[in-house]
């Protein structure tokens, strides 16, 4: 009696150098029994054949190394963002490129609400790509003068709200808060600046963060991911520890589209204690639900001009010093030590030059106290790396999963408005990584910029800007090495590249299922590679696209 | 106007606010914050509740805290910053909520935070934000011109309200008077030396009206380091413009002034100024009183051992006088 499938394909990418094209591969329950020619999979005697891969591409299923699982919950309100993003559903919104756009998303999405006074919220605004005009009260105040609306901007540290909401919540013009930028008047613009501000429109910032936490959106997250074909994703340390829980009871479920690597955020307590919890996790681990790895934010992003930078830093027209420590850099070799000498891996959120400075200092302190081989430690963004550091990294034996996707979505304003032509033309420079033997992946950050390695694979191939320049075009890589950043490579760095990220006998029956192959296609024409959906343990999840 | 109408007066003022008084104390790592929260709770006679947010360095030391106290809270998972905001906020709704609120709150927040940021969730419902205070180690002017964290250390000075010099015993006069004036040419902010972590509670926490006593005017308080002065009076004010303008020219020394000044029947003005900051809100008066107490904090001036500077007296004369 057997339990054997055959799914015969009309390619079979298997990121297994010894075997690294077939047509069929052959699963037993959740694992891979073995990959190859389709009439030499025989010896392994009788098969039920599954047909329905026959003309579709077959690659490992693709792994997300950086995102956070909000990028599911944030669609619980209506998006207002410059580029086209696909909701869970599958539902394609085109992007709101000017004002007028978002105002009418905005009516749309007002008219849709029966309770007058339920307030609107939306997500996604990012006034960067408005240059000329930028959002405020009076605008919002078109779309309703009654109901209280919250628009939250895509960095997570702006929103702006209409008069409705100002004075519901009793934000006058005598409101001593900062971040409350007022017009010639003295009355409130409706911008809020920092999380502190947009908490005073407690209905609009309050409501955001808790739609977040609702099981909908642990579902929404899985939809999100199994569109896009990632089979493993990794929440980089934005849900709390006393929420993992309810993560694992969802997860839990047989139909729950994606595995997830719960990254516990380090820093924020006692480091030590939160290492042996996180050793607990493991050994309780399930087949969607892994733990083992710990964040660190050091610094901020570069956009927001909050990264720490080494000299020259930003462009004159910023007028900034530096970014924000978010870590002092004296207490990082301490945090780095307690989760290190634990055995965890740590993922150090580093933006800026000069903070992966202080993240690699460090790492070597660790090692030089406790030589540990393996260890993972990866910098994740790691946008401004220069090729010394890719060398130190290399030797440190740390990784990097770079932001590949700011090439695109914030590539132009990198050139003219951050870090000028050169720098901008260095950033998330694969080739440089890959030369010098630093472990590679790349990631979305999501719902930072879109989940999608298709897309993710694409920048890094092209390093094509929305201008049309190619910023950097001797830091381009090969469709082969993206498609190994985007799912061997990302495996590696959760440390579960023995389970998972290629197809090879023995390992999870984890699989991305695409309409064309992206290694043949043009490379321009990746990321319009449709998504037909994954294969995970052995079940096959279908994209709603 | 005797003793008792004070006290209710005052109790009256917060019962209006309803407000839990924040106040920030910030700093860099080793500039002796967590010392300073010790010594505050040893000696005062409030209720106070604790925030701490800075980790690493301090998970040693807020043990040493929490036994002193039962409202000192770990913010564990409450950072301050992006995702992990919510459970900053839903902390302090929990305070908010306590069935006996505390009658203060103090957030330690992390060395590189910027405490005024910090200090913004002052102003969320419930609360108020009764100063900045930062925190200096002024024996180590090298902080200031280091090219990581010099920029965090002097934006954090730049912005306080108050800044609390530590650590000046360690150092010859010479050198605290140079290094101090170091930091006097980033801020216009009182600068009060504090030693072994001593610093008034009234100059942490704001003036407490019902505490203060109001016949003589001026007295001493009777603490070891750093002296301060301060002295309180009785009025009935003039419109509030001219109340701002008032305020808004406080000689640099005073610390803090807090007062309920009546202007109208049944309408008052709160006043409260922290170093730099100052706070002037229309409030509704069921006192009924006919004056309020406005108390003034100040350094001890070293050229008048017995009472207030010369610049605040002419200051206090000067206040806008008693409507008609």
């Amino acid at each position: 009696m057997t339990n054997l499938t055959l799914y015969p394909a009309r390619l079979i990418r298997t990121l297994w150098t010894a075997n690294p094209e077939a047509n069929a591969v052959l699963v037993d329950g959740d694992r891979i029994v073995a990959v190859g020619d389709r009439d030499s999979l025989a010896q392994w005697g009788e098969a039920q054949i599954d047909e329905r891969f026959a003309d579709k591409v077959l690659i490992p299923g693709f792994v997300e190394a950086h995102c956070h699982t909000m990028a599911g919950g944030i669609w619980g309100q209506p998006y207002v963002g410059f580029y086209d993003r696909t909701d869970p559903k599958g539902q394609r919104w085109e992007g709101c490129q000017s004002v007028e756009a978002v105002l009418e998303r905005l009516v749309e999405a007002e008219a849709a609400l029966e309770d007058p006074t339920e307030p609107l919220l939306a997500w996604g605004l990012d006034p960067i790509y408005f240059p000329g005009e930028r959002l405020n009260r009076h605008h919002l105040d078109s779309v309703s003068a009654s109901r209280p609306m919250f628009v939250f901007h895509a960095s997570g540290h702006l929103a702006t709200v209409n008069t409705a909401m100002l004075e519901q919540q009793e934000i006058g013009p005598d409101h001593p808060a900062e971040g409350v930028p007022k017009d010639d008047d003295g009355y409130p613009l409706g911008e809020l600046q920092e999380p502190a501000a947009m908490a005073l429109a407690r209905p609009g910032f309050l409501g955001i963060l808790r739609k977040l936490k609702e099981v909908g959106a642990m579902w929404d997250f899985g939809y999100i991911a199994r569109n896009a074909g990632v089979t493993t994703a990794a929440d980089l340390g934005t849900v709390p520890e006393q929420e993992w829980d309810l993560w694992a009871a969802e997860a839990a479920h047989e139909d729950y589209p994606v595995r997830i690597m719960m990254a516990a955020r380090g820093h924020v307590g006692d480091d030590a204690a939160l290492a042996q919890r996180v050793i607990e996790r493991m050994g309780n681990g399930s087949e969607r639900m892994r733990f083992g790895i710990v964040k660190l934010i050091l610094d901020g992003s570069i956009q927001g001009y909050t990264a720490r930078l080494r000299a020259p830093g930003y462009l004159p027209q910023a007028d900034v010093e530096n970014g924000l420590w978010v870590i002092p850099p004296e207490a990082m070799n301490d945090t780095v030590a307690a989760f290190h000498d634990a055995g965890l891996t740590v993922h150090c959120h580093t933006n800026g030059d000069e903070a992966l400075d202080v993240f690699l200092d460090a790492v070597e302190a660790a090692l030089a106290k406790t030589p540990r081989w393996d260890h993972r430690h990866t910098s994740q963004h790691c946008q401004l790396t220069h090729p010394d550091q890719f060398r130190r990294m290399a030797s440190l034996g740390v990784s990097g999963n770079l932001f590949t996707n700011h090439l695109w979505y914030w590539g132009d304003q990198h050139r003219t408005m951050t870090v000028g032509e050169d720098r901008a033309a260095a950033m998330n420079a694969c080739r440089t990584a890959l030369d010098s033997g630093v472990q590679l992946a790349f990631h979305s950050d999501a719902p930072i910029t879109p989940l999608g390695p298709l897309h993710t694979m694409w920048c890094a191939v092209n390093r094509v800007t929305p201008s049309g320049h190619v910023l950097g075009p001797d830091e381009r890589i090969t469709p082969s090495e993206a498609l190994e950043a985007a799912t061997l490579g990302a495996a590696f760095q959760l440390k579960l590249d023995h389970e998972i990220g290629s197809i090879e006998p023995g390992k999870k029956a984890d699989f991305t299922v695409l309409d064309d192959d992206p290694l043949s296609v043009d490379p321009m024409a990746i990321r319009d590679i449709g998504v037909w959906g994954t294969v995970l343990a052995g079940k096959a999840h279908r994209s709603s696209r | 106007m005797g003793h008792g109408a004070c006290r209710q007066g005052a109790s009256v003022l917060s019962l209006i606010g309803g407000r839990i008084p924040v106040t920030v104390l910030g700093g860099y790592l080793g500039a002796g914050k967590t010392t300073i929260v010790a010594r505050l709770l040893e000696t005062t006679t409030q209720r106070i509740a604790v925030l701490i947010n800075d980790f690493g360095e301090v998970n040693i030391d807020a043990d040493r805290i929490a036994r002193r106290s039962d409202d000192v809270i770990e913010l564990t998972n409450g950072c301050v910053c992006c995702a992990l905001v919510d459970g900053f906020i839903e902390t302090l709704e929990r305070i908010r909520a306590w069935e006996s609120p505390p009658e203060h709150l103090v957030i330690e927040p992390s060395g590189v935070a910027d405490a005024m940021a910090v200090g913004q969730y002052a102003h969320l419902p419930g609360f108020r934000l009764a100063g900045v205070c930062v925190a200096v180690d002024v024996g180590a002017p090298e902080l200031l011109e280091d090219p990581k964290i010099g920029p965090t250390v002097r934006h954090q000075i730049e912005r306080a309200d108050l800044i609390l010099a530590t650590k000046t015993d360690l150092l010859e006069p010479g050198a605290r008077e140079s290094q101090t004036e170091i930091i006097r040419m980033l801020t216009p902010a009182p600068i009060i030396r504090v030693v072994n972590g001593a610093v008034a509670s009234d100059v942490l926490l704001g003036v407490q009206t019902q505490a203060v006593r109001i016949d003589s005017g001026l007295f001493d308080e009777p603490l070891p380091h750093p002296p301060v002065r301060s002295a309180a009076v009785q009025w009935r004010a003039t419109d509030r413009p001219a109340l701002e303008r008032w305020i808004t020219m406080a000689p640099a020394s005073v610390l803090r002034a807090k007062g309920f000044v009546p202007t109208e029947p049944g309408l008052g003005i709160d006043v409260d100024l922290v170093g730099r900051r100052t706070h002037v809100a229309e409030i509704v008066d069921v006192s009924g009183a006919d004056e309020g107490t406005f108390v003034v904090l100040e350094l001890a001036p070293e050229d008048e051992p017995d009472g207030l500077s010369q610049a605040v007296r002419e200051w206090l004369a000067a206040r806008p006088p008693r409507s008609a």
